[in-house]
């Protein structure tokens, strides 16, 4: 039914997601249009895939929401980063550059593309 | 915490996620609005690039950490919607579930009082009891035994025993430093306390100074005993039991520092045990408790007969206890560093190294417990019935939710073609189940808060007083229950929700209510249940049926003497003072005066107290015996005064009973029993005869009378008997049983035989008053405790599979409303619908039968030594159980029978 993301792609996303509420209060659809932007339109995030993941996080205590008026006045919900949630952004931001630039070594030998 | 949060504010949590998300979609909306689309249009795209909103926010909710308890919270809601629509139905399951957990949680109740329950003091992990163990039995020859006498038990491999000498804890007390410390107690059976004007006949133990430091307890009132107390020369003093506090003593603290007299000795009362303390014996209670110097005041009778304990090195019997003071380390490590300290007490040390005893600890967490050892197998075979009736209570709710779930096939199908998990489904079905099972769990919770007190009064009693276990309704019974509510579900809730999420979804879909033989899985798991059910009541009924003939056989066993007319009662004159010198004067005196009670016919005394499972067992031997090749016979002797044969009404067959003529200085006389004079005789009349009584030291006797056989020991067995006179032997018993035969019903001359006992001796206490019939039943107690609770559980599982069997055969009957409707369209007689649907009910209750009955034939093998006068091969008991069962199957069955029957044809046609 509901098929499982690998875990590599779930763990951008909780990183991705944890990084952009780390920049202030954010809701929902502004992570996703703020992911978007800032990417230059190369990651578009599912709202299936979004949504859960805020919860997740919520639960885990890595995020936490109030309710607030947004720019059009309405009320919704904002996410923020807890002490923990900083924490996990650092841990997962280093594993990510070490791992990018693990991909990026290997990538950077000569030969075989072309 | 979070989790609890969580869980209360779900709804508003649910409303909350809709919310985000519908501001998203409106946030977006708005933003396609501003590129120019139609608010209708722009709504649209929202909603498409968003995707399946419920879905999304189904996702949301799987991530929440209480998801599963909400889904259960959810299917007991269902559940119990679904148990409302057919409340009589859904009571009858739980009444019948809280039954079978309830007699489980009751007998558990017991046990765990028995053989699972820490004591009541500080650390129990940290207790172990002492034994000592030799690699074989004594052969016999004296010169290797590292006792004279010996007081305690003696088990095998081996010998292990529980009795030391006072020096083995002396050693052990100084010297081994392991120890936090030892402590030693000697258990008495009988004291006679004297406190406030009355006298009381408790139960009590002598103990070292070291017992209660060791134990760890606090007193409630006053002080416990020290080692001050244990000085030689210390003043006597006493500890009494928080009961005895109450019951005795009125609860009064100005009582601590009062005198009172224990065997006639003066002893001052310094504290009372917390209430919750019952000793270190599950079922023991002592309610007195003194040093151990004191024994010799307190018991100079058993002193002389075991040899002084404290000087002597070959009487053992003291018993210790004793707190590690390191419990990591292993016990065979302690035995081996502390067996030489054994040893150097001993008087002799054995040659043979397999007879060298070495110490053996046990860990007695729990105490200890002769109560364990006796009652194992009945406990066994308690708890085996009470599983069965709950397996056979289950299997009802399990046939019961099996058929809920199939009339909701259909949904089912739906269900899982819209993409449900078949394991939502599973858990949907068993939650009904389990609703069930926490509904009966929580009623059964009154059967098991008000049967276990039941229980203990069904219980062998402990000499006088009723067995006193530490019975408490607390979190273990919650626990238990809670356990067999679950372990039941597990099991048996599987079954319906198993067999409803195997469907075949196409067929089930297209399959319409009336078509043939759509059912016939449901119909054969439903019958195999039933199957089971059957197998498991005829165990049951088989074995209820044999304990209650054993108790049958046994109350009709004739006993040899009247029984309805004697009183029976117990007096130690040795524990008020009486000299072996004065007792055979004292005795005659009681015998006097209670012959002047208007009413009595005849008293006679002996120290054997009839049928309560003891005696006093000797060897009468003889040159001139009839047997081949054994000139010696063990029989069961009654020593006391004359004419105990003709008070209990033991007729004189040859010869005459022992009378006033036999007396200390008259030639030594005695009185067989019929057993005797077959054995020793070939059954001839041995009146006349010389034997020799005891061993190893025999005197010559003359047999002067031949009498009836009467039970001795016990009610089982024929037990060669003689009677002989007490005042013809070297020392006169200390305690005497006195038989009092009345004219009437005896009941009303308690009182009167009292008081006469009390003109002769105000101070002595009438241990075990009661007349032998009550005696008869009190030593039947085990017998009547199987029969009367194997008895309610057999006719329980009968009920429960009546039920079973009604409700299978109703819901078999419904599904073929139509193809009974044909049948009888097309000419059927209705007699013939009739025994149609009661063979079926026949068949299935066979089955069970011819399951059932391999299994009960082992019952007797398993069982025999709780049976008496029922021979294995016996088939009444099965053939009687298997009727019981097929009529029960024919009622159960008979009114969904006879409504198939009187179907009306043309309704049951219309129907679709």
């Amino acid at each position: 039914m509901n098929e499982k993301k690998s875990d590599l792609l779930q763990g951008t996303l909780d990183m991705l997601i944890l990084k952009t509420v780390a920049l202030g209060p954010i809701h929902g659809y502004g992570i996703s249009l703020r992911i978007q932007q800032i990417s230059q339109e190369v990651l578009q995030v599912q709202q299936g895939s979004l949504y859960p993941a805020l919860h997740r996080l919520e639960h885990r205590g890595w995020l936490t929401a109030e309710w607030g008026e947004s720019e059009n006045g309405r009320m919704a919900k904002f996410y923020q980063l807890t002490a923990a949630g900083r924490q996990q952004l650092v841990a997962e931001a280093e594993n990510w550059q070490r791992l990018s630039q693990a991909v990026t070594l290997i990538m950077a030998l000569e030969g075989g593309t072309k | 915490m979070r989790f609890w949060k969580t869980w209360f504010r779900r709804a508003q949590d649910d409303r909350q996620l809709d919310a985000e998300l519908q501001f998203h979609l409106d946030s977006r909306a708005e933003a396609l609005r501003a590129q120019g689309l139609s608010p209708a249009e722009a709504r649209r795209r929202a909603r498409l690039e968003f995707g399946g909103v419920d879905q999304i926010s189904e996702e949301c909710r799987d991530s929440r950490p209480a998801r599963w308890l909400y889904d259960l919270a959810q299917d007991l809601h269902y559940a119990w919607r679904m148990m409302k629509k057919s409340p009589l139905v859904s009571a009858a399951a739980v009444l019948s579930l809280a039954l079978g957990i309830g007699a489980n949680t009751a007998i558990f109740s017991l046990l765990d009082a028995i053989l699972l329950r820490e004591l009541p003091v500080a650390k129990p992990g940290e207790l172990v009891v002492l034994n000592w163990q030799t690699k074989q039995g004594f052969a016999g020859r004296r010169s290797e035994r590292f006792f004279e006498r010996y007081s305690g038990s003696i088990q095998p491999p081996g010998m292990v025993g529980n009795a030391f000498s006072y020096a083995a804890y002396e050693a052990l007390h100084a010297q081994a430093k392991d120890f936090a410390p030892v402590a030693a107690f000697l258990e008495m059976n009988r004291f006679s306390v004297a406190a406030r004007g009355n006298t009381h006949a408790v139960s009590g133990q002598l103990v070292s100074g070291s017992y209660f430091p060791m134990l760890g307890i606090e007193a409630r009132v006053g002080r416990l005993l020290s080692a001050e107390d244990d000085r030689a020369g210390a003043p006597a003093t006493a500890v009494v039991s928080h009961r005895f506090y109450e019951r005795a003593l009125g609860a009064d603290p100005a009582q601590i520092g009062q005198v009172i007299r224990v065997n006639n000795v003066a002893a001052t009362v310094v504290g009372v045990t917390p209430p919750s303390f019952y000793g270190h014996e599950v079922g023991a209670h002592p309610d007195i408790t003194l040093t151990l110097p004191h024994l010799r005041e307190l018991d100079p009778e058993f002193v002389k007969g075991m040899g002084d304990p404290f000087t002597n090195r070959t009487s053992w019997a003291i018993q210790m206890l004793a707190r590690l003071r390191d419990p990591a380390m292993p016990l065979a490590q302690l035995e081996t560093r502390l067996s030489p300290l054994l040893l150097s007490t001993l008087e002799t040390v054995p040659v043979k190294p397999e007879l060298i005893p070495r110490l053996r600890l046990e860990p007695a967490a729990r105490g200890i417990s002769g109560l364990r050892r006796g009652i194992n197998v009945t406990f066994g075979v308690l708890l085996g019935s009470t599983m069965l009736v709950l397996l056979i209570a289950s299997a009802n709710v399990a046939n019961l939710l099996l058929a809920r779930a199939m009339g909701r096939r259909r949904e089912i199908a739906v269900r899982l073609s819209m993409g449900a998990s078949r394991s939502r489904l599973w858990r949907q079905i068993s939650s009904e189940f389990l609703l069930l099972a926490v509904l009966g769990a929580t009623a059964s919770l009154l059967i098991a808060y008000l049967a276990p007190a039941w229980l203990v009064t069904l219980l062998p009693s402990r000499g006088e007083e009723e067995l006193t276990l530490p019975l408490r309704f607390d979190w273990r019974l919650l626990l238990s229950t809670a356990g067999f509510a679950l372990g039941i579900t597990f099991l048996f809730g599987a079954i319906p929700a198993w067999r409803a999420t195997r469907l075949n979804v196409t067929g089930a879909l297209k399959e319409n209510s009336g078509s043939l033989g759509a059912d016939a899985g449901r119909g054969r798991l439903g019958k195999l249940l039933i199957v089971g059910q059957v197998a498991l009541s005829l165990l049951l009924l088989a074995a209820a049926g044999m304990f209650v003939r054993t108790l049958d056989n046994l109350h009709a066993v004739d006993l040899g003497f009247v029984r309805d007319r004697i009183v029976l009662f117990t007096l130690n004159a040795a524990q008020v003072g009486y000299g072996a010198q004065q007792r055979p004067a004292f005795y005659e005196r009681t015998a006097r005066e209670l012959e002047r009670i208007a009413g009595v016919e005849s008293v006679s005394a002996s120290l054997i107290r009839p049928l309560m499972g003891g005696g006093y067992w000797d060897d009468v031997s003889s040159p001139k015996f009839e047997t081949k090749g054994r000139k010696t016979i063990g029989v069961g002797v009654h020593m006391g005064l004359p004419g105990f044969a003709s008070t209990l009404g033991v007729k004189v067959l040859a010869g005459r009973d022992l009378d006033e003529r036999d007396g200390a200085k008259s030639p030594k006389v005695m009185v067989v029993n019929e057993t005797f004079a077959r054995e020793a005789y070939g059954g001839r009349n041995p009146v006349g005869e010389s034997v020799m009584l005891g061993d190893p030291k025999a005197v010559s006797y003359q047999i002067v009378g031949l009498v009836r056989d009467g039970r001795y020991s016990r009610l089982h067995e024929k037990t060669a008997t003689v009677y002989v006179a007490a005042v013809q032997q070297e020392t006169m018993p200390e305690q005497m049983t006195f038989a009092v035969r009345t004219r009437t019903s005896p009941a009303q001359l308690l009182p009167l035989v009292r008081a006469a006992v009390a003109r002769v001796e105000p101070n002595i206490p009438l241990v075990q008053l009661r007349t032998l019939d009550d005696q008869v039943d009190e030593f039947l107690r085990p017998e009547r405790l199987l029969a009367i609770l194997g008895g309610t559980f057999a006719l329980l599982a009968l009920a429960l599979s009546a039920v079973g069997i009604f409700g299978v055969m109703a819901y078999q009957a419904g599904r073929r409303r139509q193809e009974i409707g044909v049948r009888l369209a097309l000419g059927a007689g209705r007699g013939r619908i009739l025994s149609m649907v009661l063979r079926e009910s026949v068949v299935t209750v066979l089955c069970g039968i011819l399951l059932g009955l391999p299994l009960a034939l082992l019952l007797p093998k398993l069982v025999d030594n709780l049976l008496y006068g029922l021979k294995a091969s016996d088939p009444r008991a099965f053939l009687a159980a298997a009727l019981v069962l097929l009529a029960t199957a024919l009622a159960a069955a008979w009114i969904p029978a006879w409504r198939a029957a009187r179907l009306d044809p043309v309704a049951a046609l219309r129907e679709e």
